[in-house]
């Protein structure tokens, strides 16, 4: 015990001279990534400018690839004459009543793999066989049952928000928590109790991964299926602008998915964020 | 309600038929008030035993009863278990989780409030009922367990390793607080554990186990008050219960390091 001097450091170390120190380093400083937040900001205004400046000066040519004004410009006469909300408002029921048919289809099938054998035992299979078919070859056979229209592009959007969904949910329904359901058990839960519960809540945050995938598909395939066949709709839009040699009208239908991605990503997040407090 | 285990026996059968006897002829009764600990090595059964009293694992033969005092209509007995990992449902807050065991027993929401806040209160989490088990420490998710096992005044409390997952300093401080609690109510308990200080510390009984298959190997009262077994002066007589359940269990516990290496 010190008595005197610094009570609470030993210091018997001071009088080392430097000259007798190796220094440890810390070794890794190549590591840490810093960056203040306005250089995020700064960089995209900078990127954007030097490709406006490259298409006013001519680098770069406006039919290959329009500057951002050209692309703004033609973006504002889309809206006064009304043809952008056109387009935009067939994809957006489209997207909408797919979704929503193959979220609800996919959810509620996968509760019933997940709870029944019998159904998982039948259902699995054909699941797993439907599933690797790229949704849009059946549009000629859904035109085929039920009419050219709005119904089929309604239905492959559908179809593949459905299996991921589906797939999610299962995984979710088999791979709760055991020791959560034995503790709801050793209070007593009873079996329906115990499905609403522990197994739902603790499925929850799969059947949201599930539907996060299914969204960045259903945008794909809707896309696809307005180029296939549709008066209306961005995927529409983008292909006739693009055989009127219209570059900039062309990229205001680009721009706009990306939007529309970003959009339902977001929306997703904060209904997750609000259903799932609880997460970390 | 008396616990009663008569020749309990349970045995596993792996893919290939292999059986394995975990458990064998365990005749162990849990009287009012009493806080029977079991402790063995890995491998002895003791959680199986426990699993098996909450109605959670198929018992092989024998049977588990509660015997009814005097005057008492049979009702189902209300068991409170308090797992090693905690088991608190991450979707619910605090308050809800201690509410679950009453939920379960559809009893009102204005009592089952009510309830549960005493319940947090006396785990010392007051001021913590909103938030969600990730944002408690490991310590407090225990606290958490215990209040919501207690919240349903059970007939018998189990408790399997409920401070092995903590490390050491919360641990200790956890076991004195456990027993504060366990002073108030006063309810039967069994206590399954690996630790033999902590068996020490606790229990009334210590019902040591062996391993494959688990035996009654011995039953030990402890005759030491609980409020003076963290006394100085009881230092050698704690210490010598812990070496003898020490002595009974080391060849048992050796052997299940090789086996558990092996798989």
């Amino acid at each position: 015990m010190r008595t005197s001097g610094d009570r609470n450091m030993d210091t018997s170390n001071r009088d080392v001279s430097p000259a007798n120190r190796v220094i440890v380093r810390y070794r890794l400083s190549f590591l840490d990534r810093r960056a203040p937040a306005w250089v995020g900001v700064i960089g995209v205004a900078l990127i954007l400018a030097i490709w406006q400046m490259a298409s006013s000066f001519g680098f770069i040519s406006e039919a290959d690839l329009p500057g951002p004004a050209s692309i703004f410009q033609a973006a504002v006469s889309m809206v006064q004459n009304g043809s952008l909300l056109v387009n935009v408002e067939a994809s957006l029921i489209r997207i909408v009543a797919g979704y929503f048919i193959g979220a609800i289809s996919g959810i509620l099938i996968g509760l019933w793999f997940g709870f029944s054998r019998i159904t998982e035992r039948v259902g699995m299979p054909i699941a797993n066989a439907l599933y690797p078919i790229p949704k849009l070859a059946i549009i000629p056979l859904l035109i085929l049952w039920i009419g050219a229209g709005e119904m089929p592009k309604i239905l492959v959007v559908a179809a593949e928000v459905f299996f991921p969904v589906l797939f999610n949910t299962y995984s979710g329904v088999r791979n709760t928590d055991p020791l959560l359901i034995r503790a709801a058990a050793s209070f007593g839960a009873q079996p329906l109790t115990l499905i609403r519960q522990v197994i739902l809540p603790a499925s929850l945050p799969t059947i949201f991964a599930g539907l996060r995938i299914g969204a960045g598909l259903s945008l794909l395939v809707l896309v696809a299926a307005e180029m296939i066949g549709a008066q209306h709709g961005i995927g529409a839009m983008i292909l006739t602008y693009s055989s009127l040699m219209q570059t900039p009208n062309l990229m205001v239908g680009v721009i706009l998915l990306s939007i529309l991605g970003l959009a339902i990503t977001r929306g997703l997040g904060q209904i997750e964020r609000w259903l799932l407090p609880w997460k970390d | 309600m008396r616990l009663i285990m008569e020749s309990v026996n349970k045995t596993y059968r792996d893919k290939r038929g292999q059986e394995t006897h975990v458990l064998q002829d365990i005749d162990l009764s849990v009287e009012r008030d009493e806080f029977l600990a079991i402790v063995g090595p890995s491998g002895c059964g003791k959680s199986t035993l426990l699993g098996m009293v909450a109605g959670l694992v198929p018992l092989t033969s024998g049977s588990i009863s509660f015997a009814l005092e005097d005057g008492q209509s049979p009702h189902a007995p209300r068991i409170g278990v308090v797992f090693q990992e905690h088991a608190l449902f991450p979707w619910r807050t605090v308050q809800r989780n201690v509410e679950f065991g009453l939920e379960m027993q559809r009893i009102g929401k204005r009592e089952r409030t009510e309830r549960a806040r005493t319940l947090i209160d006396m785990v010392g989490l007051s001021g913590f009922e909103q938030r969600y088990p990730h944002q408690l420490s490991g310590g407090m998710r225990q606290r958490v367990g215990i209040a919501r096992a207690l919240a349903i005044e059970p007939d018998l409390l189990l408790m399997d390793e409920p401070l092995s997952a903590l490390d050491a300093q919360v641990r200790q401080l956890l076991q004195e607080e456990l027993l504060r609690i366990w002073e108030q109510h006063r309810q039967k308990t069994l206590y399954v554990t690996h630790n033999i200080a902590e068996a020490v510390a606790m229990a009334d009984r210590i019902v040591v186990l062996s391993r494959r298959p688990g035996r009654i190997r011995s039953v030990l009262s402890v005759e030491i008050p609980r409020a003076e077994r963290g006394l100085p002066a009881r230092q050698t007589q704690v210490a010598e219960y812990q070496r003898q359940i020490w002595d009974l269990i080391r060849s048992d516990a050796e052997q299940a390091l090789y086996e558990d290496v092996r798989g």
